[in-house]
């Protein structure tokens, strides 16, 4: 089974976060207040790419209002196969911690 | 509140990278970003903030890109190793004739690179300058003498402040050297003042360069005399003997002198560097400005223009020697001792120009080779060229396949040439009397150079064909019977007259030069060089000598023996204008050189005598008072029968 990388699990989220209105200024915003870590656009950008030719995301070219003045945009939304995969990655991690939360919750960290 | 405007040149540069429609809504994002972020910030931390983004990007997206370049490259190679083993005799022909080209440069390359290299590494190089006795002429110098008057180098440093420091050098030949009882005939002595190390910086493996020389008993060895004496011992302090008289410390031991360095030429190395005063021990009357002997360096203070020390010197020296002669110390820069002669002309610089235009015109051919080559096999790439059109493949992309592909011939080829360099090298510097080192990684320029070398190649060898190739029309090019235009054949023709007449002139020249070099060798000299030996020695009286060559005459491989103070060809033993006979004008003086030599000379150099009996008259006179002259000193002299004439000088009687 192909897991996702923990950098790739983050920006699906991200952009399932942010339903409609995932365009890269607003991912970049949303990384950073889950992590703290602010990517550059054009890294982002690669990563989306990359994540695009695998099928996980789309993106669609999508005007503002041109009334008010608005711009073009990239709008990037999920893939039937990004939200599967999400899915999955999720059940691999339940699967992952199933039964050790506990017994971690019990180890003084100072023991170690 | 106002908007801030991101920096400009960061915007600018970030436009370029995003010059396809996918990236353009990039440039607004960053902008939205910028001017949301930039409130929180002062316009500094805002601009930086902006310049690490994009940098980033790029960074990001060149990574990208890379890894595409890759991809194609890795692509050209295997279609370019495909062609290679489908085509065997082209491309043995191809790359063979790429591979000489490319060795022959790389060779002659090194050679010019040993040849610039010389008297550069020292530390001081910059205000490095050797004292050298020059004589006006008109409008140029002309050097008399690189040596100068003991006194010059001291009080010179004394008496003008730029001089930061100035060292005597003196050498001499055939001293024994004993340790314990390891005794040797050491060819290059050199004697030096304790400032020597100030102005040289040679590497020191033991001991210490300020004080190696400061005490009159002390010896410094090279690496190689150390191991000579005292093999894995350590040298420091040991105790050495000069000649059976002066014992010495050893001092100090440094490393090999370099071979690019003025004083690896042939007459002045040194192996071992003793105190000059040590020298008093061997000479006496030279501590005035009369003697001409000693070879002096010195060392200026940085940023100094020398020429205006050598006016003050002029005053200085013209001070001491009282004589208003046109002799003129003068400064000779370190680094230009090997290509610039004291007039500033390079005319060591000659023979690189000549090399490197050599080197270029060898590649050239290779290139031209390679051109034509692969042009004549536009007929059958033709088909190819022209599917891949039809397929969809741009003027553009076929140009860059077809480069890439020179280019791939000519990275076989310098591999092939590299290691072929490193096969030929031994001889190379056999040759070239030289010991150029090539190591690919020890020195950077060396690498970057084939890098260059690589990449002219395969552009001036692919430019044409790639071109060439790239234009056919499809339509045509797919006809059975597809011809390339006769507009071609006259770049082609051009570029084979070219290179045919290139290595015409090159095969002459090599032939010219080779015969003149033959001639050189077998031209008869007037004395016999064939199975000829010598020996160096000194300290040898008449006894001695007699002595060892009756014990070597019994020796039956030795069919005779003889002795002269210098080798005939090697210069002159004594030169003089005061040689006067009956009738010879006294202001017209002529320049002699002279030999002294024992009996058997001219048998065993078979010199032929036109008159007169030599031997007979030789022993009569009990070896002096008799003078052999040569058929061209008779000449200037005048005499028809030269026989019994009186020459007047220190020497007497013609032969």
């Amino acid at each position: 089974m192909k897991v996702l990388t923990r950098a790739e699990e983050i920006l699906l989220l991200s952009i399932l976060r942010l339903k409609n209105n995932a365009y890269a200024l607003a991912i970049i915003r949303e990384v950073k207040k889950s992590t703290g870590k602010e990517l550059s656009i054009g890294s982002l950008w690669v990563s989306l790419d990359s994540m695009r030719k695998k099928g996980f995301v789309d993106k669609r070219m999508a005007e503002e209002n041109p009334a008010k003045g608005g711009r073009k945009k990239v709008y990037y939304s999920l893939t039937s196969s990004g939200v599967k995969a999400l899915r999955e990655a999720r059940e691999f991690q339940k699967f992952l911690w199933y039964g050790v939360e506990q017994q971690l919750k019990k180890i003084k960290v100072e023991e170690i | 509140m106002k908007q801030r405007t991101p920096p400009r040149l960061a915007r600018w540069l970030w436009n370029q990278y995003c010059r396809d429609e996918e990236k353009s809504a990039l440039i607004h994002d960053l902008d939205e970003y910028f001017s949301e972020i930039s409130i929180h910030m002062n316009r500094m931390n805002a601009c930086r903030w902006y310049w690490k983004q994009v940098i980033r990007s790029i960074f990001s997206f060149s990574k990208q890109r890379v890894y595409i370049g890759g991809t194609m490259l890795k692509n050209y190679l295997i279609t370019t190793l495909r062609k290679i083993k489908r085509h065997k005799a082209f491309s043995f022909i191809n790359i063979s004739g790429l591979t000489l080209g490319m060795a022959c440069c790389i060779l002659i390359l090194l050679w010019i690179q040993d040849e610039v290299s010389y008297d550069r590494f020292f530390n001081n190089s910059d205000e490095l300058y050797r004292l050298v006795v020059v004589e006006q002429q008109q409008n140029r110098l002309d050097m008399i003498d690189i040596k100068t008057p003991w006194l010059a180098a001291e009080t010179l440093k004394e008496s003008i402040p730029e001089i930061r420091d100035a060292a005597r050098f003196h050498f001499l030949r055939n001293r024994i050297l004993r340790h314990e009882d390891c005794l040797f005939n050491e060819n290059s002595f050199g004697f030096a003042d304790p400032s020597f190390f100030n102005l040289f910086s040679f590497e020191f493996i033991k001991g210490n360069p300020r004080n190696a020389l400061k005490d009159l008993n002390s010896i410094v060895l090279t690496e190689e005399m150390a191991e000579k004496y005292f093999g894995s011992e350590d040298p420091v302090g040991k105790t050495m003997t000069l000649d059976n008289k002066t014992d010495l410390n050893v001092s100090g031991v440094i490393k090999n002198i370099p071979h690019n360095t003025h004083f690896e030429s042939s007459y002045y190395s040194f192996d071992c560097l003793v105190p000059i005063p040590l020298y008093k021990n061997y000479a006496s009357g030279f501590e005035n400005w009369e003697e001409f002997r000693f070879i002096a360096y010195i060392l200026l203070e940085k940023g100094i223009d020398y020429r205006k020390v050598n006016e003050k010197m002029a005053l200085v020296f013209d001070e001491h020697t009282k004589s208003a002669s046109d002799i003129q110390l003068f400064l000779q820069p370190i680094k230009s001792i090997r290509l610039v002669d004291i007039n500033g002309e390079p005319t060591g610089m000659r023979n690189i120009t000549m090399f490197s235009l050599l080197a270029g015109l060898v590649l050239l051919i290779a290139c031209f080779n390679f051109t034509n080559l692969t042009t004549a096999r536009a007929l059958s790439r033709a088909k190819e060229i022209g599917i891949r059109k039809v397929v969809g493949a741009k003027k553009g992309n076929l140009i860059r396949q077809l480069l890439g592909e020179s280019l791939c011939f000519s990275l076989f080829a310098l591999i092939l040439a590299v290691l072929s360099v490193y096969l030929l090298l031994p001889m190379f510097n056999k040759i070239s009397g030289k010991s150029v080192s090539f190591s690919l990684f020890s020195h950077p320029s060396q690498l970057c150079g084939l890098i260059l070398i690589t990449f002219f190649t395969g552009l001036i060898a692919g430019a044409y064909p790639a071109f060439f190739l790239s234009s056919f029309r499809p339509q045509f090019a797919l006809k059975a019977n597809f011809r390339a235009g006769s507009k071609k054949a006259i770049m082609k023709r051009s570029l084979v007259i070219i290179q045919f007449a290139v290595s015409i002139f090159l095969l002459i020249s090599a032939t010219i030069s080779s015969r003149q070099f033959n001639f050189f060798l077998k031209t008869d000299i007037g004395f016999e060089k064939k199975d000829m030996c010598i020996l160096g020695i000194h300290n040898m009286d008449k006894q001695r000598y007699e002595a060892f060559r009756n014990e070597i005459r019994n020796n039956p491989s030795i069919q005779s023996v003889t002795a002269s103070g210098m080798l005939p060809g090697a210069g002159s033993f004594f030169a003089t204008q005061e040689i006067h006979w009956e009738g010879s004008d006294p202001k017209q003086k002529t320049l002699f050189h002279g030999h002294y030599v024992s009996d058997d000379f001219f048998k065993t150099y078979g010199i032929k005598i036109l008159k007169g009996d030599v031997f007979s008259k030789l022993k009569s006179s009990g070896f002096s008072d008799s003078i052999v002259i040569s058929n061209s000193a008779a000449h200037v002299i005048g005499f028809e029968n030269p026989l019994g004439k009186e020459l007047l000088s220190m020497i007497k009687t013609g032969q």
